[in-house]
């Protein structure tokens, strides 16, 4: 009687144990999309109330950044100002045409999983706000993430902080490009890769979006320079990166409602389907 | 009799889980956090036959799984642990046991566990275990058997 249950439970682990790998392999491979959404459907739920704490929580601590940066936004408003009215001037005597900026959903975060084997945030809007798959996160420092699933009322995002997260980058004031990921040696510390080493990077500068990879639109701040050092064996660097947007203290951000050209997007499937 | 028991087990185990993923999710120290529902799996092994155990871990595994985006990782090793473990803890339960016994017996199946999370979660390039390592393995560990302890002092044997 005794051996039979022991097979019985060693049929019953090994069916358990292949259900588990089953899940894992299609959760690598992208797949189990609609058991996701459920699942980020019913997380929000029963977040929600949390989330409604952390952002009083957090208000008084964001109040006084604010207030920071609002005394340093009239300054540069002033500035821009008179800026805007030079650049009015000579535009229309260069007959050039003002490009329109992406519109933005403001979305509070209703759950966040930063220092887990899976970081991700949760939003509180969905597929009803406009928001679809691919659609860059930022808040006023730069760069959040992207949106990755969404259903109706809350999208998953990736943030910068996921070794799965990649975003191509420019650093300001050169040509150089390179792509932007996360190493998982700190909780704000990004890598950028591909750099050749000809090019000076230099502590302190900017490093934004490029718009190269059709995935975001260019000038989206990043993060700033903290070192550079030269790659193992290959004629680029390596360049560390302190991201701008702290993702512990987040509790609203913006969904940039951008959407890659289509026509960019249609030569890269007949690139691949040619390849 | 025995549906009612495991209407009874099954609903504290989703109470559990929802514990879980609303309040000890967000108690973390250095990354790390308690797993009740792997406590709760534990106590469970003392009380029932294997099959039933690992039926258990398994189902729970799942939920906290989909709750976590983490397919998988939690079913597999919470039902391998509890495949592993249930003899040792089944044949022990008639022992009264010290509390600084209880804390190493929880510590050993919780490292056990995050050990087995850890491997499963390196195959998979979707996870970032090696950024968590110390913590999912040492604080963690640790803090499931603080709070196994904490429950084995707090517990009514009714």
């Amino acid at each position: 009687m005794r051996r039979v249950t022991d097979v019985k439970d060693y049929i019953i682990t090994a069916i358990i144990l292949l259900l588990a790998i089953t899940l894992m392999v299609n959760r690598h491979d992208g797949g189990l999309e609609n058991a996701r959404k459920t699942s980020i459907t019913i997380l929000s739920y029963l977040e929600k109330p949390l989330s409604n704490i952390r952002v009083y929580r957090q208000a008084l601590t964001t109040n006084t950044y604010l207030q920071r940066q609002n005394v340093i936004l009239q300054d540069e408003l002033s500035r821009v100002r008179s800026i805007e009215q030079q650049n009015i001037v000579l535009r229309d005597l260069l007959d050039l045409q003002q490009t329109e900026r992406n519109p933005v959903v403001p979305v509070k975060v209703v759950a966040k999983e930063l220092i887990g084997l899976s970081n991700s945030i949760i939003l509180d809007a969905g597929t009803s706000d406009g928001v679809k798959i691919g659609m860059p996160v930022i808040n006023s420092d730069g760069l959040i993430g992207q949106v990755i699933i969404v259903n109706e009322n809350f999208a998953q995002v990736l943030p910068y902080s996921n070794s799965l997260f990649r975003v191509s980058a420019r650093v300001e004031g050169s040509r150089a490009y390179g792509i932007v990921s996360w190493q998982a040696t700190g909780n704000r510390e990004l890598v950028l890769n591909h750099i050749p080493q000809t090019i000076v990077i230099e502590e302190g500068q900017l490093v934004e979006t490029s718009g190269y990879s059709n995935q975001y639109p260019q000038g989206i701040p990043i993060g700033e320079v903290t070192r550079v050092e030269p790659g193992d064996g290959v004629e680029t660097q390596v360049v560390y990166l302190r991201a701008y947007a702290d993702l512990f203290t987040l509790s609203e951000a913006f969904i940039l409602k951008f959407e890659p050209d289509s026509a960019i997007q249609e030569l890269q499937d007949d690139q691949e389907e040619l390849f | 009799m025995i549906r009612s028991d495991n209407i009874r087990l099954g609903l504290i185990g989703i109470g559990i889980v929802a514990i879980q993923i609303i309040l000890l999710r967000h108690l973390k120290i250095y990354g790390a956090e308690p797993d009740l529902i792997l406590v709760f799996i534990l106590w469970l092994c003392t009380k029932e036959d294997r099959t039933k155990c690992i039926l258990y871990a398994g189902a729970l595994g799942l939920l906290q799984d989909s709750l976590t985006d983490l397919w998988g990782l939690n079913m597999f090793s919470k039902t391998l642990l509890v495949f592993i473990f249930h003899h040792f803890l089944n044949r022990t339960s008639e022992n009264r046991f010290l509390i600084w016994q209880i804390f190493l017996i929880v510590l050993a199946a919780a490292f056990l566990h995050n050990l087995f999370l850890y491997i499963v979660s390196s195959f998979s390039e979707v996870y970032s275990g090696d950024f968590i390592v110390f913590s999912l393995l040492i604080i963690g560990s640790l803090f499931t058997a603080i709070l196994g302890s904490f429950l084995h002092l707090v517990r009514t044997d009714n």
